[in-house]
């Protein structure tokens, strides 16, 4: 009867302890790619980060990426792109898919921090849908917080950010 | 009774005035931690270093290609004497190809520029087999990769992974560190290895001293309550 107890107790502390089941990989990036195209992945694109582009980048980001390049899958009017951002002290893996300058759909696919975790859910990542980039390079949509996971939220607003920005930087280049 | 209370809240209340003022300091500090950036600060007094243990955890490994050292500690990549890169899985090999280094992990490769840039990182996205085992060049100079399921003839430029059998390779294979290098990491990784954030939590709680520490706050927070008791005592007894 002891052990039955015992056991149920460490059961339901495991159930309802949200951080056992907060943190991880969500989705592998090849399987969100293949979701986003149906199956048509588009070869890869890069695109090479230059000065002056480090620059812009940097006032999105508050630092520098720390790469010389960034992957892309682009088809028509649509990129794809897979970026990493620290939250407070480990990265926070997103897919973001930009169609025509606005926000089609941003997804956490992995998250390593202890905390904050709640922005994987529909709930918030919804929110990004259809926002577009203004001149100052702010969100059109104001993005509501959660509370206990305000550096994540950033570090999501940010990657947004920076990924309508580049669509944007390769939809001006010319072909 | 007056006499007793009030001697007792004097002494008490000097007592706790050096705790009042450190609790007040380091919370005020934690509560502004996000603007401060504290957690990006890093402690340099190699005595709180040895403090909170700060050494490398497990094997240190190092691979020499073209005169040049990669090397990991714990989630760190190190380029001769630079850090390049955090967070990151098990290094498992180096290779050089023309005009760059292909580091490859456990499960990613890593590109950089012959001065040890970052270009860019690959995964799984981009087809890089999963389960790393070694990475190294065939007779021919081409990228290797043995993975979990067999070796891959590797294409960098178009990211194309091709199975391949029975393939003559030079596997890139793990070297000694020269001593003075890896004491200079030492050092390098130590003074990233602990946030000034840790540190004043652990002051605010008392767990810089341990248990005795958190129970020496305790005692501290059962005089901050008999001081405001009797303080309230003493107030209603001046009225």
């Amino acid at each position: 009867m002891k052990t039955n107890s015992l056991l149920f107790c460490l059961y339901c502390g495991l159930f309802f302890n949200p951080h056992v089941f907060a943190t991880g990989n969500y989705q592998e990036p090849s399987e969100f790619i293949q979701e986003v195209f149906s199956g048509d992945v588009p070869k890869i694109s890069k695109i090479w980060i230059k000065k002056e582009l480090k620059v812009k980048i940097r006032e999105i980001m508050e630092h520098d990426l720390g790469v010389l390049r960034l992957k892309y899958w682009k088809k028509d009017d649509r990129t794809v792109w897979i970026l990493e951002e620290i939250g407070k002290e480990r990265p926070i893996t997103a897919g973001i898919v930009i169609n025509d300058n606005k926000i089609e759909s941003i997804k956490v696919l992995a998250f390593r921090e202890s905390r904050g975790w709640e922005v994987r859910h529909p709930f918030f990542t919804d929110q990004f849908s259809d926002a577009a980039l203004k001149e100052n390079k702010q969100l059109d949509k104001h993005i509501d917080g959660i509370s206990g996971a305000t550096l994540s939220v950033k570090a999501m607003t940010k990657m947004a950010r920076l990924a309508l920005f580049l669509h944007q930087e390769i939809e001006r280049r010319p072909n | 009774m007056w006499g007793f209370i009030h001697k007792w809240h004097r002494k008490i209340g000097i007592t706790a005035a050096f705790f009042v003022m450190l609790l007040v300091f380091t919370g005020l500090l934690l509560n502004h931690t996000d603007k401060l950036n504290l957690q990006n600060m890093f402690v340099k007094s190699n005595m709180l270093l040895d403090w909170y243990h700060i050494q490398p955890k497990g094997e240190v490994s190092g691979f020499m290609v073209n005169q040049h050292w990669v090397i990991q500690i714990n989630s760190r990549l190190y380029f001769d004497r630079r850090e390049i890169a955090d967070h990151i899985d098990n290094l498992i090999g180096v290779v050089v190809l023309s005009d760059e280094f292909v580091v490859a992990l456990d499960g990613s490769l890593l590109i950089l520029t012959l001065s040890g840039e970052l270009v860019e990182g690959l995964s799984g996205a981009e087809g890089v087999p999963a389960g790393i085992k070694s990475i190294g060049l065939s007779e021919e100079g081409e990228l290797v990769i043995r993975a979990a399921h067999g070796d891959y003839l590797a294409d960098l430029d178009t990211t194309e992974w091709q199975e391949e059998e029975g393939l003559a390779v030079n596997w890139s294979e793990p070297q000694e560190i020269p001593k003075d290098l890896y004491d200079q990491l030492l050092i390098l990784y130590r003074g990233k290895g602990l946030p000034v954030e840790r540190v004043i939590l652990d002051i605010h709680s008392g767990r810089i001293l341990g248990y005795a520490g958190v129970l020496l706050v305790d005692f501290m927070a059962i005089l901050f309550l008999l001081l405001a008791m009797s303080g309230v005592w003493m107030w209603v007894k001046y009225r």
